[in-house]
């Protein structure tokens, strides 16, 4: 484990004498190598599962910034103004098109849905 | 090139990967697995079953660890510990490490000893406290300090065994000590 020799003698304090130096191969030497056999993949198996705890922690480091500069970029917006023109623009399109006005809604409910397939498939 | 412990280590412990904790066990497994194998006077099966039980207590406390001592020094106390709160709950038949005297050896005499596999003989011959500590300190390579914090036992106590244990074994290995030669 320690492989080099004169680390070892300056660590223990002193260099090693002809005894200790054979004792030391000989030991080593006689070290046989266990082989792992399936021993690691068992050891990983008895782990606590530790990735549904990383998974929301995730959701939040990504989430709570999101919200946050969702927040202060909508409390800039002009409400009032903007009601008017989507008001005006969904009076317009009624007039115009019942057809363009169900393809968007169909648009906006199949981003949606997808959105949700995508957050929740990883929990299944 | 693979990565290094501390690598491996920091990864664990940033993001509890398990990939990178299993090249850790694998990279460790033969050497605790012996190691545990002493702490349980060589039954394979509950050798086997301590060095899981450490792998996983390390990875739970991972992020505790400091690397002011080596992994696997950490990983060797860890196991020994384990082995002590066994042994003292009669779980396993272990050794008393306070123990100073060594086991009779007068069948073990000198001439005994002419060639080096009798080395693992001689060894049978000192007691638990020496074997272990001259097994870490000349087959594992851990320095004295490190040897004496696995065992838990004071440095001083611990160069006790060593010297000790060496006394012994070159008393009864001297046929083929190479300064007699």
């Amino acid at each position: 484990m320690n492989p080099d020799q004169d680390d070892f003698n300056m660590i223990n304090g002193g260099p090693e004498d002809d005894f200790e130096r054979m004792l030391r191969r000989q030991l080593q030497n006689s070290t046989p190598y266990v082989p792992d056999e399936g021993f690691s993949a068992q050891v990983l198996a008895a782990l606590p599962a530790a990735r549904a705890q990383s998974r929301w922690r995730e959701r939040l480091m990504i989430g709570v910034p999101v919200l946050i500069i969702s927040l202060l970029v909508f409390s800039q917006l002009p409400w009032l103004e903007m009601t008017y023109i989507v008001q005006a623009w969904i009076q317009g399109a009624m007039s115009t098109s019942w057809t363009l006005l169900a393809a968007l809604a169909a648009g906006a409910f199949s981003l949606l849905t997808a959105g949700c397939y995508w957050y929740f498939a990883d929990e299944k | 090139m693979s990565p290094s412990d501390e690598t491996l280590i920091a990864r664990v412990v940033a993001t509890r990967d398990q990939h990178a904790f299993g090249q850790l066990v694998l990279r460790y497994q033969s050497q605790l697995r012996i190691w545990a194998r002493r702490l349980c006077d060589g039954d394979v099966h509950l050798a086997d079953d301590l060095a899981q039980e450490t792998f996983i207590k390390a990875y739970a406390a991972l992020p505790g660890f400091r690397a002011e001592a080596r992994f696997s020094t950490w990983l060797y106390r860890i196991a020994f510990n384990i082995a002590a709160n066994r042994w003292r709950s009669k779980k396993i038949e272990w050794c008393e490490l306070d123990e100073s005297t060594d086991q009779p050896a007068e069948h073990c005499e000198a001439q005994q000893f002419a060639a080096k596999k009798d080395v693992e003989a001689a060894m049978q011959t000192l007691s638990p406290a020496q074997q272990m500590a001259l097994r870490l300190c000349f087959e594992d390579g851990f320095s004295h300090e490190e040897a004496a914090h696995i065992m838990n036992l004071p440095l001083g106590t611990l160069k006790t065994h060593v010297s000790r244990g060496k006394q012994k074994l070159q008393s009864l290995l001297a046929a083929w000590n190479p300064a007699n030669a």
